[in-house]
């Protein structure tokens, strides 16, 4: 079966699910939809609102807004995933627009990303993390310290003790490895 | 694309360029090497756009255990509401056909004020823009918790919820003498079922200096699965409700 097949079988079955939910019978399909996506809408909640619980609060209210609008879920104009990252795009904006959320942070101690242009953005991002959790420890390492630590080639040839030659190749190949399982996920980025 | 294998033979620092970890400094200098270099170029023109995708990636948090049965039983708890409101509306339709209208046929004069007032009720619905939209309302006491004094100065609160046409639940917080906990502390208004088993997160809020304020929230939980409303003191962590409950009240229909 090819990648396509696959895909297209995940769409049709995650679109099963939300029928099934806009048909009342919602605690299978939704504790699966939830399984498949809570990580991912988690980790946008974070980025969106900078708070591990405003980020609960944003999933929580996805889930509530997928069930009551799952009857107009529509599977020709697009993916189960790109409706609910759309929701949670929204319950997201308007999270951060109330007022009692806004203070958790000081403006000088933190600054919120601003919200990405489309559900595609996001989706993509989102992958780009899953795909980046399947390298081999060598390249998720170096990737790690650069992403995460926003260290230089030279910084992690100096942490790990490494040539800054072998730092640089275990950079460009995990890129390479990530390139690779973005294009199995439908996503091509040059 | 440049010939494959020119990006081995790179500088390092083309490598920090694309991941964006380059140092300012460096970035001046950079640039100025690049223009002569084909072998950067190479590595930029391959591995850029992956470089910007990967500097908007999403932290490496996983959500708190407990969130999948708190978000599920959300939704059933709305759901179910949600059928039982639309059975309450349906028995009280039957029973004014049923009961009331024989009653009222027997008294002409009854019936004709009960039309002059349902015809002014309609009236001023649709004169008030959204006063029809309304379903439900409720309203909140809220005190501190037994045995913690009940001073003039002791904390107090009152809250409503009411229902809007979409189904989402409007509340009015207004708290008075709470203490201010700290730039990285907040306060967070919660349902809570009678059985003190299930929280749902209605919102939070900053108490400014004087202790006292009014905080508009929106939540999609419904105040008539839960019961009752606290008030407590979080710290960043799991999103749980977190021990000591500052302020409670039950729920009041309005």
């Amino acid at each position: 079966m090819s990648l396509d097949d696959t895909g297209a079988r995940l769409a049709a079955q995650e679109a099963q699910l939300v029928a099934q939910v806009a048909d009342g019978n919602i605690e299978q399909p939704m504790t699966e939809l939830y399984r498949r996506y809570a990580k991912n809408l988690y980790r946008f909640g974070v980025q969106m609102l900078g708070d591990g619980g405003l980020a609960e609060e944003m999933v929580q209210e996805s889930f509530q807004r997928l069930w009551r609008s799952a009857g107009r879920y529509d599977a020709g104009r697009g993916s189960v995933a790109a409706f609910l990252f759309v929701i949670a795009r929204s319950a997201a904006a308007d999270i951060r627009k109330r007022p009692s959320s806004r203070p958790l942070f000081q403006a000088e101690d933190y600054q919120l990303p601003p919200l990405p242009d489309s559900a595609d953005q996001i989706l993509n991002t989102l992958i780009l993390r899953e795909a980046l959790d399947e390298l081999s420890p060598a390249h998720a390492e170096v990737l790690q310290l650069i992403l995460g630590e926003g260290l230089t080639q030279a910084e992690i040839a100096d942490r790990l003790g490494l040539a800054i030659g072998t730092v640089k190749s275990r950079t460009f190949n995990g890129m390479r490895a990530l390139r690779s399982a973005l294009g199995e996920r439908g996503i091509h980025a040059a | 694309m440049p010939p494959k294998g020119q990006a081995e033979l790179a500088h390092p620092q083309a490598a920090d360029w694309v991941t964006g970890t380059l140092g300012p400094d460096d970035v001046v200098l950079f640039q100025f090497h690049l223009k002569g270099c084909p072998h950067c170029q190479a590595a930029i023109a391959e591995f850029g756009q992956l470089g910007q995708l990967l500097r908007q990636l999403p932290p490496a948090a996983e959500p708190p255990p407990a969130l999948e049965a708190r978000t599920i039983a959300g939704v059933l708890a709305a759901a179910a509401a949600d059928r039982s409101s639309t059975r309450a509306g349906t028995r009280a339709d039957g029973m004014a056909k049923v009961i009331r209208f024989p009653r009222w046929r027997s008294r002409t004069g009854l019936l004709t004020i009960a039309s002059a007032v349902a015809a002014a009720v309609i009236a001023v619905l649709l004169v008030v823009p959204g006063l029809g939209a309304q379903k439900a309302s409720f309203a909140f006491r809220l005190a501190p918790p037994r045995g913690s004094g009940q001073a003039a100065s002791a904390p107090s609160g009152a809250a409503t919820a009411r229902q809007d046409s979409s189904g989402s639940w409007n509340i009015t917080l207004t708290v008075r003498h709470l203490k201010d906990v700290g730039p990285k502390r907040w306060y967070e208004c919660w349902y809570v079922s009678r059985d003190g088993r299930q929280a749902v997160s209605a919102g939070t809020f900053v108490i400014p200096p004087s202790g006292n304020g009014t905080f508009p929230m929106t939540s999609s939980a419904d105040p008539r699965d839960f019961q009752s409303m606290e008030i407590t003191v979080q710290l960043p962590g799991n999103g749980a409700l977190q021990r000591p409950i500052v302020l409670s009240g039950s729920a009041k229909k309005l």
